[in-house]
């Protein structure tokens, strides 16, 4: 999974001359970091003026206090892509994005001892506005909703395989909030 | 409130004005009847006190006419004092068509108050029409610091706001430079224009225009009370004053057409915050009476002077045709009878006319072109001279038959045609001197007369164009022997010769004439001159300018009298020198000469003019430049 990315990271650095100032950028979400330290990593690409596409990464395969009480978790495997309508231009300003995201979860010790795991199939909506801090550096900061079907079991702690409940149920939770450093090639 | 209350309270504020409270100073400043006591002054005439209206009692039941005696009796008070006009000489002078007014203007010490402002504007009244004068302002000190601080808030509105014009205050400065930077290449077509919109602070720019239009609105929000800065004669600052203020108020007012009088009122008004709390036209007028040296116009009638010229000139051409080399003619050739009988035709008519003198004859010989140059010179002379002789001869046969009448036309002059009027100098009758004119006939001969050669030809009809061009340029050479070769050399010279060469052998004559009596060229007839009685009419209603345009040439004593008014003192003396001695002349003089500087020669004309007419013992008191010449 990293490898692959790293390869798309590579393989959209050797091409960005080709492919024409600006149109391309990729970004971290500071504030995921601040999740469990979830790397993450978002790809854009802007298609006109007002329209750019996204794909994004997460991943977080940490686990703290390991094996004691107090282990607590949030390991995700998450993908999503979707679209940003740009206001004013692509890449600066005020923008407003759709995203479909597929995510496999694992958290626990969180609130409870009580640790859930599963898939999500979600999809969100999102706002947001970026400062542009040089030719080629964006602050994003922004906030988004995300809601969905999850498939979970449930556990009556993070290391054991007591099951409370399973099943398919929906979501809704503002998942994310954007602080999003971007850099344009 | 009670009414023992109110009244200790006024009986406080009368006596300590300074701690009076702005209502109850007004109201007291009202209850005077403010406005223009008039006072008129002349010499050492005594000041009339502030007109009081005695009937206010029943009018208005105001306490503040009244205070408690000692017996606790209510007694009216009504000596209140408002600002008021003093004139000392109420009869002003026209000079250089302008008056000076000069008056006093009386401010009682009752009427300041730290934060009024006193406006005292002099109203004149000039035919009806109104016209203020600068006014004068009294300005109370926290008045002016209101004011003060008015502006200072209005000018820190007007700091705040944005230039209009400049667009750079109003972007996204970093904002834009950072875009245009990165889409340097503009990927998706967005222009520079379109970046620029985008990044301008259009909220900031509609927030400046709305506070720039709303400039004015902010102006009479702050500034209740703005700065007078036009038509205003002083301004000063003063919080209270015990006695009342004089100023003494000097203004020049131009007159106008018609203007006899000069009616003064005095507008006064208190302002307090910015506001009008009082505002009166004083009901009392001063009046001012012009006087002006123009009432010393000559109102005679003129009579239109006609002027006839005394020298008149005949001139008269005789086609005398001599023969080939003669210097004599013979009346049978050609028309040489008739044409000599033209001239003596002439003469005799002439001779017969008592109204015309012959003064001189001038005889003027002249030679075709045809042989030498210096001969025919000669022979031109010696054909004038002959003619002369022949002119003379008629003269004396004239004069022989004609002595007889001579004598009676100079016996009776009631026999010659009166064509002057009455005015006309009386006539004297000159018989007429033969024997002068014989010496004044002169005769020569100006040889060929190429002049008039071209004169001819370009009159005559004998020649086509081209001709014509042809012989003026043989007629264009230098030496006259060559010109006649050339013209003998034409084809056509034979036409030359009768049509031209013919008519050059003749004599001119030109007749002196003048008049007879026309010593005096003026006729004064029966007909009023329109043009001097307009300007004797503009004189009269004091509108000099066309006056002037009107009487400029007659150089008379209206003339003078006109100048006189509009300061033309030079020119005014050089005419009245000229005129008879009168005593109008002689007052004229002497404000001329008072006027220029001269107070001797001024002095010396005034009593004369005194001397001649008693009027001007009273009168020169009226015109400054008189008034100090006599004791």
């Amino acid at each position: 999974m990293r490898c692959r990315l790293l390869i798309i990271a590579a393989l959209i650095l050797t091409t960005a001359p080709a492919l024409k100032a600006q149109r391309v950028s990729i970004g971290t979400n500071i504030a995921d970091y601040a999740n469990f330290a979830t790397f993450n990593l978002e790809i854009g690409y802007a298609l006109e003026q007002h329209w750019s596409v996204f794909v994004k990464g997460s991943y977080n395969p940490f686990t703290f206090n390991y094996g004691t009480p107090k282990q607590i978790q949030h390991r995700l495997f998450s993908i999503e892509g979707g679209g940003r309508y740009w206001f004013w231009h692509a890449n600066s300003g005020w923008f407003a994005g759709m995203k479909l995201q597929y995510s496999i979860y694992n958290y626990g010790g969180l609130v409870s001892r009580r640790t859930e795991e599963g898939m999500g199939y979600g999809t969100g909506l999102f706002a947001g506005y970026a400062i542009m801090l040089t030719p080629n550096l964006n602050l994003e900061l922004g906030a988004g909703m995300v809601a969905g079907i999850r498939d979970y079991r449930k556990y009556k702690c993070q290391k054991c395989g007591e099951i409370i409940s399973q099943g398919i149920g929906g979501y809704i939770f503002p998942d994310n909030l954007i602080i999003q450093l971007v850099y344009m090639f | 409130m009670s009414k023992s209350f109110i009244i200790t309270m006024l009986i406080v504020a009368a006596m300590i004005p300074a701690s009076c409270s702005t209502a109850g100073q007004l109201r007291k400043v009202n209850a005077g009847e403010l406005g223009a006591g008039v006072i008129m002054q002349h010499g050492e005439l005594a000041r009339m006190e502030t007109a009081v209206k005695r009937d206010t009692a029943e009018n208005r039941s105001d306490v503040m006419n009244a205070v408690p005696d000692e017996n606790g009796e209510m007694t009216p008070i009504d000596v209140l004092e408002t600002a008021y006009v003093f004139a000392k000489h109420k009869q002003v002078s026209e000079r250089r068509g302008q008056v000076e007014l000069d008056f006093e203007i009386v401010v009682p010490g009752l009427m300041f108050n730290p934060s009024w402002q006193i406006r005292i504007t002099p109203v004149l009244t000039i035919l009806g029409e109104q016209e203020l004068l600068d006014s004068l302002l009294i300005t109370g000190e926290m008045y002016k610091e209101a004011q003060l601080r008015g502006y200072e808030k209005y000018e820190r509105y007007i700091k705040s706001l944005l230039p209009l014009d400049e667009e750079d205050l109003f972007l996204y400065k970093r904002d834009l430079r950072i875009f245009l930077e990165r889409f340097a290449l503009s990927p998706f077509g967005v222009s520079e224009e379109e970046a620029v919109k985008h990044y301008t602070k259009q909220w900031l720019k509609r927030l400046n225009l709305i506070r720039h239009s709303r400039k004015d609105k902010k102006y009479e929000r702050f500034v209740k009370s703005p700065f007078i800065t036009g038509g205003v004669r002083i301004d000063t600052i003063m919080n209270k004053a015990e006695n009342s203020i004089t100023y003494r108020y000097r203004q020049t007012v131009n007159t106008i057409p018609r203007m006899k009088r000069i009616d003064l009122n005095l507008r006064s008004a208190i302002m307090a915050d910015g506001e009008r709390i009082y505002s009166r036209t004083g009901d009392d007028t001063v009046r001012f009476y012009i006087s002006s040296i123009s009432s010393l116009a000559d109102n005679r009638e003129k009579y239109i002077k006609m002027i006839s010229k005394r020298d008149s000139i005949i001139n008269a051409e005789a086609n005398i045709r001599f023969e080939l080399d003669k210097s004599y003619f013979k009346d049978s050739i050609a028309d040489n009878k008739r044409e000599f009988g033209r001239i003596t035709g002439i003469l005799e008519e002439i001779f017969e006319n008592d109204g015309l003198i012959l003064d001189s004859i001038i005889i003027l010989g002249a030679a075709s072109p045809e042989g030498d140059c210096e001969y025919n010179l000669k022979l031109s002379s010696e054909r004038a001279a002959y003619i002369l002789n022949k002119i003379r001869k008629f003269i004396k046969e004239h004069r022989d038959n004609d002595r007889h009448i001579l004598f009676t036309s100079f016996a009776g002059n009631s026999s010659l045609p009166d064509t002057t009027d009455t005015y006309s100098l009386v006539h004297t009758v000159v018989p007429f001197d033969y024997d002068k004119l014989q010496k004044n006939i002169s005769a020569c001969g100006i040889g060929e007369d190429w002049d008039g050669m071209e004169r001819l030809l370009v009159s005559t009809t004998a020649f086509t164009d081209m001709q014509k061009r042809e012989i003026l340029a043989c007629m264009s050479l230098n030496e006259a022997e060559e010109r006649e070769r050339r013209l003998k050399s034409l084809p056509y010279y034979e036409t030359i010769s009768d049509s031209l060469f013919n008519r050059m052998r003749n004599v001119k004559f030109t007749f002196h004439l003048h008049k007879k009596d026309a010593i005096n060229d003026t006729i004064t007839t029966a007909v009023i001159d329109t043009t001097y009685m307009n300007g004797l009419h503009y004189l009269r209603e004091r509108d000099y300018k066309k006056a002037l345009d009107c009487l400029k040439y007659y150089d008379d004593y209206n003339t003078a009298l006109t100048y006189l008014l509009m300061d033309y003192n030079r020119s005014a003396l050089n005419i009245l020198k000229k005129l008879k001695k009168d005593a109008e002349r002689d007052y004229l003089l002497a404000i001329s000469y008072s006027r220029l500087g001269d107070t001797e020669k001024a002095r010396e004309f005034l009593g004369s003019a005194i001397k001649q007419d008693e009027k001007f013992k009273y009168r020169y008191k009226l015109d400054p430049e008189c008034s100090g010449l006599l004791e």
